[in-house]
Order: C-alpha cells, then sequence, then structure tokens
C-alpha cells in the first residue's frame, strides 16, 4: 500500500472520528430517583446548581446560570445589554416586571423562551429544555476543581444528571425528597408549601393509579394535549395532575409559570415528567406523537453539543425539534426504574380500578359521577355530594388546657385488609349536632366540611398486609377553629363521607386522633 | 371572494395588541417566529395559530390561551379573518 493510500484513509478516519466520534463519544448516564442517589452523587448535583446559581449573580445574563435557565421555562422577553454584561439590575423578566431599562438604546430585547404548555408540546417542550439544562450543569465543574459560593470545591460534574422526584410515593422528608428540605442545600428554595404531608395521606393528583391510567391507556392527545393548543389545548396529564402539583402541593414559586422554575425543586418534578414521557413512549410508540416536526422555542448558551439529527431552523434560535428528541440514549441519558418507581401494569389496573366491567375504558369526561372520571377531570377537589358511605360519630371539642404544643388532629379509620386495593375519596365534615347531615347543600359543604379536598386512593403498599390499613385525615385547623372559636367541651358530629371506586367496601368505624395525646 | 386585504381590514383589527404580542415567539415546523401582528408576512405565516387563538373564548372551539386574553374580539372580526385566510391572505383588496 503507498504511502498516499495510507494518507487518503488517515484522512477519511479523521473525518469519521471528527463528525461521528461525538456522537460515538456520548455517555449514556442515567437519571436517577433522587433518593436514590449516594451522598457523593447528590454532592455533585448540588455543586453544580450552586455554581448555576453563583453564574447568574455574577451576571444575571449568563446563559448558563440557574437564572437565565429558569428564564428559558419563565420568561417570553426581557431586556439584555447589547454586550451580555451584568448592568445592577434588579434581577427580573422584564416582560413581566413591565420595567423597561433606563436607556433602551444600549439594550436588546431578547426571548429566553416561555414554556409550553396547554398543547402537544408541553412534554417535548420541557425535555429539549432539561437536555440543555442537563448539558450545561454537567460542564459546570467536569474536574471538580471549583470553589463555589459555599466554599465547597468540587465533586466534579462530569457526570451528573437531573435526578427526579417520584411524587406519585410516599416523600422521602415531610413533604418533599429529603434533599430538598435541607436547608443548607442549593436544593432547598424558601418560596415553597412546606407543610409535613401527613402518613397515609395524599392528594389525588399524584395518585400513582391516575398516573398509571394516564400512561398505560391514554391516546397521545389525551394525555399529552393537541395540536395548537386545539379542542382546549391541555391533555389529562398537564390539567389534572401536573398543574395542581404546580400550584397545591408546591405553591409558592411553583404555583405561576412566570416564576416555577426559579424553584431548583423544578427540575426533579419535571424530570420525572419526562421519566413518564419516556413510559408513554415506551407502551405506545411515537408514531401518534402530534406536531413532530415543530421547532421549541428557547435561547441556550452558545457551544453546547446539539442532539443528534439537530437543526434550528428558520427564524429565532430554537432548541430544535420534537422529533429530535424520542431517543433519550442518542440524548446522553436514559432512567433507572427500580421496583419502588414502576407505575402500575396495565393488567393490575384493569383489575384495581374494576376496568373490566366497562366495555370500554374510562374517558375524560365521561361518567359524571364516577369517582375516577371525576379525578380525571379534576373535579375531586369538590366534596361528593352523593358519598357511598357515611360514617359519624359524636367529637367533643376539646380545650385548650387539654392540649400540648403542636397539637394535631386526624380523622382516623380503619379499611379490611383482606379486600382488594381501591381507590376512594375522603370528605370529613365537622357540625353541629342539630345540623342534619347534608352534602348535597352547598352552603352545608362549604361551612362544615372540614378536609376540603382530600382525597385518598390506595397506595399499593398497604394492602398486602393482614392488619388493619388506617387511613387519616388531617383536621388539625377545623378543630383549633372551634376551640379557638370557644366551642370547647361541645359535642359536634364529626362524619366521615367516603366515596369508593370500583365497588362497596366496608370500613371500620371512624375515630379521632389526637397527637400528642390530649391531657 | 370578500375582497378582504390585510392592509385595509386585518391589520386594524390587530394593530392594537401588536406591540405586546412581539414579546412572544412561536414554534411551527419551519421555525421559531416572532408574533408581528402588524407584519402582513407574519399575519400570514402564523395565520392557523391566530385563528385558534382568537376562536379560543368560544366554547365550541376552545384553546388554552385564547385571545386577546381580556375577552373576544368581535364576532364579525373573527369571521372576517377567517375569510381572509379562505380567500387566499392578500396583503391588499383586489379591488380597491
Amino acid at each position: 500500500m503507498t504511502r498516499s493510500i495510507w494518507r487518503q484513509l488517515a484522512v477519511c478516519a479523521l473525518a469519521f472520528f471528527v463528525t461521528i466520534g461525538p456522537v460515538l463519544a456520548q455517555n449514556v448516564l442515567k437519571r436517577r430517583n433522587i433518593d436514590d442517589l449516594s451522598p457523593q452523587e447528590l454532592s455533585a448535583y448540588e455543586h453544580a446548581i450552586q455554581i448555576l446559581k453563583d453564574r447568574s449573580a455574577k451576571n444575571q445574563y449568563d446563559k448558563s446560570g440557574l437564572l437565565w435557565q429558569a428564564w428559558i421555562h419563565n420568561c417570553p422577553s426581557t431586556w439584555v445589554p447589547k454586550d451580555g454584561k451584568e448592568d445592577n439590575r434588579p434581577p427580573g423578566c422584564s416582560f413581566w416586571t413591565k420595567v423597561p431599562p433606563p436607556d433602551q438604546t444600549n439594550y436588546v430585547l431578547a426571548r429566553p423562551g416561555m414554556c409550553e404548555h396547554g398543547k402537544d408540546l408541553f412534554l417535548p417542550w420541557h425535555r429539549a429544555e432539561f437536555y440543555f439544562f442537563e448539558k450545561i450543569i454537567q460542564g459546570a465543574d467536569p474536574d471538580g476543581m471549583i470553589t463555589d459560593s459555599r466554599g465547597q470545591t468540587g465533586p466534579s460534574t462530569r457526570n451528573v444528571t437531573v435526578p427526579y422526584w417520584n411524587w406519585t410515593r410516599a416523600p422521602s422528608g415531610a413533604r418533599y425528597p429529603v434533599a430538598f428540605e435541607n436547608p443548607n442545600s442549593p436544593l432547598f428554595h424558601k418560596n415553597r408549601s412546606s407543610d409535613r404531608i401527613a402518613p397515609g395521606n395524599s392528594y389525588p393528583f399524584s395518585s400513582l393509579y391516575l398516573i398509571s391510567y394516564m400512561v398505560q391507556f391514554q391516546d397521545w392527545p389525551t394525555f399529552a394535549g393537541f395540536p395548537m393548543a386545539k379542542n382546549g389545548g391541555y391533555g389529562t396529564f398537564e390539567a389534572a395532575s401536573h398543574n395542581f402539583m404546580h400550584a397545591i402541593y408546591m405553591g409558592g414559586d411553583m404555583a405561576n409559570p412566570r416564576t416555577a422554575a426559579l424553584d431548583p425543586g423544578f427540575f426533579s418534578f419535571h424530570a420525572y415528567i419526562d421519566l413518564l414521557y419516556e413510559q408513554w413512549l415506551q407502551v405506545h410508540g411515537k408514531d401518534s406523537v402530534t406536531s413532530q416536526d415543530f421547532f421549541l422555542r428557547g435561547d441556550q448558551p452558545e457551544g453546547i453539543v446539539k442532539p443528534p439529527g439537530f437543526t434550528s431552523g428558520a427564524g429565532r434560535p430554537s432548541m430544535g425539534q420534537v422529533k429530535t428528541y424520542f431517543d433519550t440514549k442518542a440524548l446522553g441519558y436514559e432512567y433507572e426504574v427500580t421496583a419502588k418507581d414502576e407505575l402500575l401494569s396495565r393488567a393490575a389496573l384493569v383489575k384495581i380500578l374494576g376496568l373490566e366491567d366497562q366495555q370500554d375504558a374510562p374517558t375524560f369526561g365521561t361518567a359524571t359521577r364516577n369517582l375516577f372520571s371525576r379525578l380525571l377531570d379534576g373535579a375531586a377537589f369538590d366534596a361528593n355530594t352523593e358519598p357511598a358511605i357515611v360514617q359519624t360519630i359524636d367529637f367533643t371539642i376539646p380545650s385548650a388546657a387539654m392540649m400540648g404544643n403542636n397539637q394535631q388532629f386526624f380523622a382516623k379509620f380503619d379499611r379490611n385488609p383482606n379486600e382488594p386495593d381501591l381507590s376512594y375519596q375522603i370528605d370529613v365534615y365537622l357540625y353541629p349536632k342539630l345540623a342534619p347531615f347534608d352534602p348535597a347543600s352547598q352552603p352545608f359543604r362549604r361551612k362544615y366540611r372540614a378536609a376540603p379536598g382530600e382525597a385518598h386512593w390506595g397506595t399499593g403498599e398497604v394492602h398486602h398486609h393482614d392488619t388493619p390499613t388506617p387511613m387519616q385525615v388531617d383536621i388539625t385547623t377545623p378543630v383549633l377553629d372551634l376551640v379557638k372559636g370557644g366551642r370547647n367541651g361541645e359535642v359536634w358530629n364529626l362524619t366521615v363521607a367516603i366515596s369508593v371506586l370500583p365497588s362497596l367496601t366496608t370500613f371500620g368505624q371512624p375515630s379521632v386522633k389526637a397527637d400528642p395525646p390530649l391531657r | 371572494m370578500a375582497n378582504i386585504g390585510f392592509n385595509e381590514d386585518i391589520l386594524p383589527i390587530f394593530e392594537a395588541f401588536a406591540p405586546c404580542m412581539k414579546n412572544i415567539d412561536v414554534g411551527t415546523p419551519e421555525g421559531v417566529f416572532t408574533v408581528e401582528l402588524d407584519s402582513f408576512e407574519s399575519v400570514k405565516r402564523l395565520h392557523a395559530f391566530i385563528l385558534t387563538a382568537i376562536r379560543g373564548h368560544d366554547p365550541a372551539t376552545p384553546t388554552a390561551h385564547p385571545m386577546p386574553p381580556r375577552g373576544p374580539l368581535p364576532s364579525k372580526d373573527i369571521d372576517m379573518f377567517a375569510q381572509w385566510i379562505d380567500d387566499g391572505m392578500p396583503e391588499t383588496r383586489l379591488i380597491a
């Protein structure tokens, strides 16, 4: 073989590795449950987040800082100095603050993005957002040499991924993963709800049943939304679960799209949603995903390796097309799902939800009195005016002298453990003995429903035990209100009204638990 | 053909909303574009999005973010915009 042929081969090989190399070199990293991270892995993620915060503190317009990355989600447009340097204006998205710079000639109106909601781009858009975000945190301190503003140097962020928070399961902390609740962690955020989720309690919109049903049974537009926001735009997942998680479960900054991503918990919350998107794709395939050619708005930093097949399209900066983001391995990640994070299977749902009794699976908006349908359309936050089971006991309102510090009260009852798993909503009422129980009356519901919006679904974890299954509803606030109102010593009715799916079951007599016990 | 032109008939409907909407980018199959309601080319390009949005207050054609946010345009304006689309979106009236 002549020297020239070798030279040509060498050139070809070089060209091959230059063009294909980045794809082949792409590590496929695991996105894992945040509760499963080792201390070192969690530390690396926290270090990356802190570095991104530090960048924004130094220059709010740094696209690789946490604030700009939040603006990718929160902000349609904002004024940015032409030189891109910090101008010491109060940080804020000017579209929302309505505060223009004093001299606009030195500024350009940038468009960081704004999340896509209320349409079929909802899930693909957030996946694209996270592709870039993950590359940014991996590049924050790959060699583990940077000292962040906490004084922590390293560890390396080269292999960090966005850990997911499985919010369909009981939290490892009081309300969130433990990692979110450490006030010394960059993942901590003051402006979010912090009330403890009592053991056994849950919200209907985070129900494993509800989420599993959506993923396993619903077609693309029903699950994920409609093209160009037609037909109301929203898919059931976004409308009946995601939105309530933002507004009610997390609250604070997360309650509003214009501030949501300021909470670092946003990223793990939505990483789980991306896992659900992935699981939907695994069940149903990608062919029925609509708007695959659509480009996704977002002004990401230069220099980030784009996903395979990326094109930016015409017009303004974009994050590429929906179809660019189907293959997570090509994007550099995949999900680790252990047994505790698995969704319920189709077979299990058919059995648990009684779907075999119906010709068609329940769909959005049908069967108006069916709890499952009511959960799907978000209506289960209202009291059920026709509960299946009503049980009433006497409740003597205690005096303040009987109570300890941080006194709590729970309406408590047991369920027959040998019955199949099921789903049910509980409305707890506290009302004077002379008032008739009338859940169909709106004035009655407004005045006496002690635990509004509470609904409980079996978790799939408790029904295998042979001991009675205790469930409880927090009624601390209404009881303390009655005490403050001078009602101590009065005997009121405490009624537990239960709506059950798929069939009636037997419940034990309710009781009230005082924690700590009354003196 | 209803002899509806962008310059004469459609622009006056949208003109008041144009400054605010220039803050918004929209993703399409061709790329991402700013909503410029005072631009013939922009309105022509994004006509399907605009029609969905301005019809969104009608319970028969709901959308996630109906426009304008504070209430619907007069129905005659919505109908005129739809007719303009059906007529091929001319920049000016065919008959002066």
